[in-house]
């Protein structure tokens, strides 16, 4: 026993001794034998508790699972071994987390059998702690943003990030302990790698620079801007690593290429283009701007914006534009600049902008851009004189139109009235302001109205001069006559640009034409009144002598009755020739038989034609239309020159013929005929064949003139065949369709 | 057989003296006035033919026709317009004449007309 006891000192002053936490139990009751300071403090009990069964000792629930697990370990005399046991303590009053190991071995007596238990507990909490703050970084490392990897000194991976896995190409399944460094660099740059940064790595402790990595899967080459660091063993100072922080240059590289652009398209604009601090130093001017005021660059960054302005634009800068541009943010308007070298003052127009600090939106710097104005300015002025040129062109033109004796009038291809001269005004009682466009038509006589149209609109329509007569009313109330003509200009492709027209007032010529109408209109009648009793009573006396079979007198009454006749149709021919020329043969129209007429006038001219036969060749028999008795006056004056002109001639040759389309008519005689030359001015008026024998034919020479006039005006033709000495034959055609030329 | 009555209005003496020698050489009675003026009072005797000069002095013979031609009275006395004026054929439609003879004319023409108008 004493041995044993001793025996139990002995290993209860070891166990005391022992310096981590221990604890002997003893029996299936675990009763603690011994405990030294230590488990004691862990128990947070004093040595009062020695002799106690376990599970009577330590009640807190804390403690309940070592008790059965001692309890097991002593039935089944397996070890109980258990890592990081968390425990609350409130050592000091704090409460404070704790990590223990906990180990329960048997101890067995002699014979083999449970006697006992150890119990040791080491407190792991330090460890437990470091290991935790480790997880937390390589977490942190994971999820970083930054492309992150860790490899030995001879290239073999050891950790990358998700950033550097997504970057290069290797995904989450792949153990990157399997790759190499080596794998990731191109061609190129696995050289410059091995035989130069390598070396600078170790050196230097660490490297930075750009490399090109390679994307495992896409095979992209990436730019990355890397930077290599030492890893080395803290305590003993052995390098064994090297880490890797990678930065993906491309969005750099694309902005900086964008920005380069941006800037090249700044500095090659023709615009004058300036970038300056909030107080208007210049930190940047573009080559436009720098030509455009004549600065040197080297001056460039002292200059200010104030001072290469004019003084009143930078007094407007400082005064009214910073401050609205500080509150909107921008400005446009008109400026000065002064040239460095030659102080000219150049007109510009500008556009101001505020640049702002991108968080706290600090204006921080101006923007502007500046067109120069002068080639405005210069086209301006140049325009300006052109302007005045042309002014002093129109106003001479205008002189010229309101000097000239008529009114001169312009109008647009839709007959729309667009100048009329001042000379309107001195006869219409229309302002000239109301009688542009269509406003002249107001004072148009209502019986000219629709005629004056139908015409205007012939002629817009079809570009054909315009010419007309008609009334408009003046300023007293009455109507005057006007001659209007207009010509069209017409551009290259003959479209019709503008009207030119011309009134021209003819109400006295008109007036005197009435004048001399109305005279000759008196004239013939007092001319024919006499002739008329003349005539009765010859016709009268001729009667007489012939009841009285007086045929000698009777004879010579007749002669004075044809000499009055003769004497009529002078007086009627004055008369047809005036209406001629006064534009006023009027033309009948109606329906007849030609040949029936042709007979008829032959018949009355056979009567008075003593000496010559008329013979008749007549091949036309059909009616037609047109004047009958301006047609029988043409033949009848046809006839009676035949008879006259050929004294020496037995007879003369009527002949007609025709077809679908005209009627012709000839009379032939044999008489005296005409020169040639004289042929082509036979229908004349006045006109006589001149020749020795002249004074035998008489009369006015205008037969033939008004014959011709007739034909003329039934759209005829008339014309001559002669042979001095042989002999003429006159002709006429008239078409069969559409005679009547004044549609009267 | 009646003898035909004619009325010759015209201003001028000559013609009226010639006119009405030719046409009494052929058989009518003629009565005349130089008055125009006068023509509708004058044909209230109703004759059976009136020549009717246009230019008189004091009066437009178409006028007169015209009058001549409205009225119940008159309407049926044939009228031959005689003138030496122009668009005399324009002037007789114009005013209702039955036909027209322009100065000068043959005795003739005159004679064949009146026979037309009134029979000889």
């Amino acid at each position: 026993m004493t041995s044993l006891n001793s025996e139990q000192e002995l290993f209860k002053s070891l166990v005391e001794a022992y310096p981590i936490p221990s604890a002997v139990y003893i029996g299936e009751d675990i009763i603690i034998k011994a405990a030294n300071q230590g488990m004691l403090k862990f128990w947070d009990k004093d040595a009062s508790l020695i002799g106690w069964s376990l599970r009577d000792a330590l009640p807190e629930a804390v403690f309940r699972h070592f008790v059965t697990a001692a309890e097991q370990v002593f039935n089944t005399g397996i070890t109980y071994h258990h890592e990081e046991d968390r425990m609350l303590h409130l050592p000091d009053g704090s409460r404070q987390s704790f990590y223990f190991s906990h180990t329960i071995k048997i101890l067995n007596n002699p014979e083999g059998k449970a006697a006992g238990l150890l119990h040791t507990v080491s407190d792991i909490t330090e460890e437990v702690k470091v290991r935790a703050r480790e997880q937390q970084l390589l977490c942190l490392v994971d999820h970083n943003a930054d492309h992150m990897s860790v490899a030995d000194m001879e290239g073999n991976l050891i950790y990358m990030n998700a950033a550097a896995r997504k970057l290069l190409g290797v995904d989450a399944e792949t153990d990157v302990t399997t790759l190499s460094a080596n794998d990731f660099y191109t061609a190129a740059e696995l050289r410059r790698v091995q035989e130069t940064i390598i070396h600078q790595i170790t050196e230097h402790a660490g490297w930075q620079g750009t490399i090109r990595l390679t994307n495992r899967v896409t095979g992209e080459e990436i730019p990355c801007h890397v930077n290599y660091i030492l890893v080395k063993n803290n305590e003993t100072g052995e390098v064994i690593g090297r880490g890797a922080t990678l930065r993906d240059l491309r969005p750099e590289i694309k902005a900086k290429a964008e920005l380069q652009r941006l800037a090249m398209i700044v500095d090659i604009s023709e615009d004058f283009c300036n970038y300056c601090d909030i107080n208007g130093n210049t930190i940047y001017l573009n080559a436009a701007g720098l030509k455009l005021i004549g600065m040197d660059k080297k001056r460039m960054t002292s200059s200010n914006l104030y001072q290469y302005h004019s003084a009143k634009s930078a007094e407007a800068i400082r005064e009214v534009i910073m401050p609205q541009l500080l509150l909107t943010g921008k400005w446009s308007g008109p400026l000065e600049l002064v040239h460095q070298q030659t102080g000219e003052i150049i007109p510009i127009h500008k556009q101001l902008f505020i640049i702002r600090e991108d968080i706290t939106n600090t204006p921080v710097a101006i923007a502007g851009i500046a067109r120069d104005l002068r080639p405005e300015v210069k086209a301006g002025k140049a325009l300006d004189y052109k302007n005045t040129q042309l002014q002093i062109a129109i106003r001479e033109l205008e002189f010229l139109a309101n000097s000239v004796p008529v009114v001169v009038w312009t109008s647009d291809p839709q007959g729309q009235l667009d100048y009329i001269n001042q000379r309107w005004q001195e006869k219409s009682p229309l302002p000239i302001q109301r009688a542009l466009g269509n406003g002249w038509a107001e004072t148009i006589h209502p019986d000219d109205e629709k005629r004056a149209w139908a015409a205007w609109r012939n002629s817009l329509t079809s570009g054909v001069p315009y010419q007309i007569e008609f009334r408009l009313l003046d300023k007293f109330g009455a109507y005057r006559w006007w001659m209007v003509r207009a010509i069209a200009l017409k551009d290259e492709h003959d479209r019709i640009i503008k009207w030119y027209g011309s009134n021209i007032d003819i109400t006295d010529q008109k007036e005197l034409e009435q004048q001399k109408d109305n005279f000759l209109g008196v004239a013939s009648h007092e001319l024919k009144t006499p002739v008329t009793s003349i005539k009765a009573y010859a016709q009268v006396m001729e009667m007489m002598f012939k009841r009285a079979g007086d045929t000698k007198n009777a004879g010579l009454l007749a002669k004075m009755d044809s000499q009055v006749n003769r004497l009529n149709t002078l007086i009627g021919d004055l008369l047809e020739v005036t209406k001629i020329n006064t534009g006023r043969l009027q033309l009948s129209s109606s329906r007849f038989s030609f040949n029936q007429m042709v007979e008829e006038v032959t018949e009355e001219v056979q009567r008075t034609a003593l000496h010559h036969e008329i013979r008749k060749e007549l091949h036309f028999d059909r009616e037609i239309t047109g004047d009958k008795e301006r047609i029988y006056q043409v033949i009848i004056n046809l006839l009676t020159n035949a008879i006259k002109y050929s004294p020496d001639s037995s007879y003369i040759i009527i002949s007609t013929s025709g077809n679908d389309d005209e009627v012709q008519l000839c009379v032939q005689d044999f008489g005296i005929g005409i020169k040639a030359d004289q042929q082509h001015r036979i229908f004349e008026q006045f006109y006589r064949v001149s020749g020795s024998r002249e004074h035998t034919f008489p009369g006015l020479g205008l037969g033939l003139y008004i014959s011709s006039q007739i034909i003329k005006h039934l759209n005829g033709n008339i014309w001559v065949n002669s042979a001095e000495g042989k002999g003429s034959t006159f002709c006429f055609s008239l078409p069969l369709h559409n005679q009547d030329k004044n549609g009267s | 057989m009646e003898v035909k009555k004619i009325f010759i209005a015209d201003d001028d003496e000559a013609i009226v003296d010639a006119t009405a020698m030719m046409l009494e050489m052929a058989g009518y009675e003629v009565r005349h006035t130089l008055n125009g003026a006068t023509v509708q009072n004058d044909v209230l005797n109703r004759p059976d033919l009136v020549l009717l000069d246009i230019w008189m002095s004091g009066i437009d013979g178409r006028d007169v026709c015209r009058m001549l031609k409205a009225d119940p009275a008159t309407l049926d006395i044939p009228v031959l317009m005689i003138s030496a004026g122009r668009d005399i054929k324009e002037s007789a439609l114009a005013s209702g004449a039955n036909d027209f003879l322009a100065k000068p004319f043959d005795m003739d023409d005159l004679l064949e007309k009146v026979a037309k108008l009134i029979g000889n």
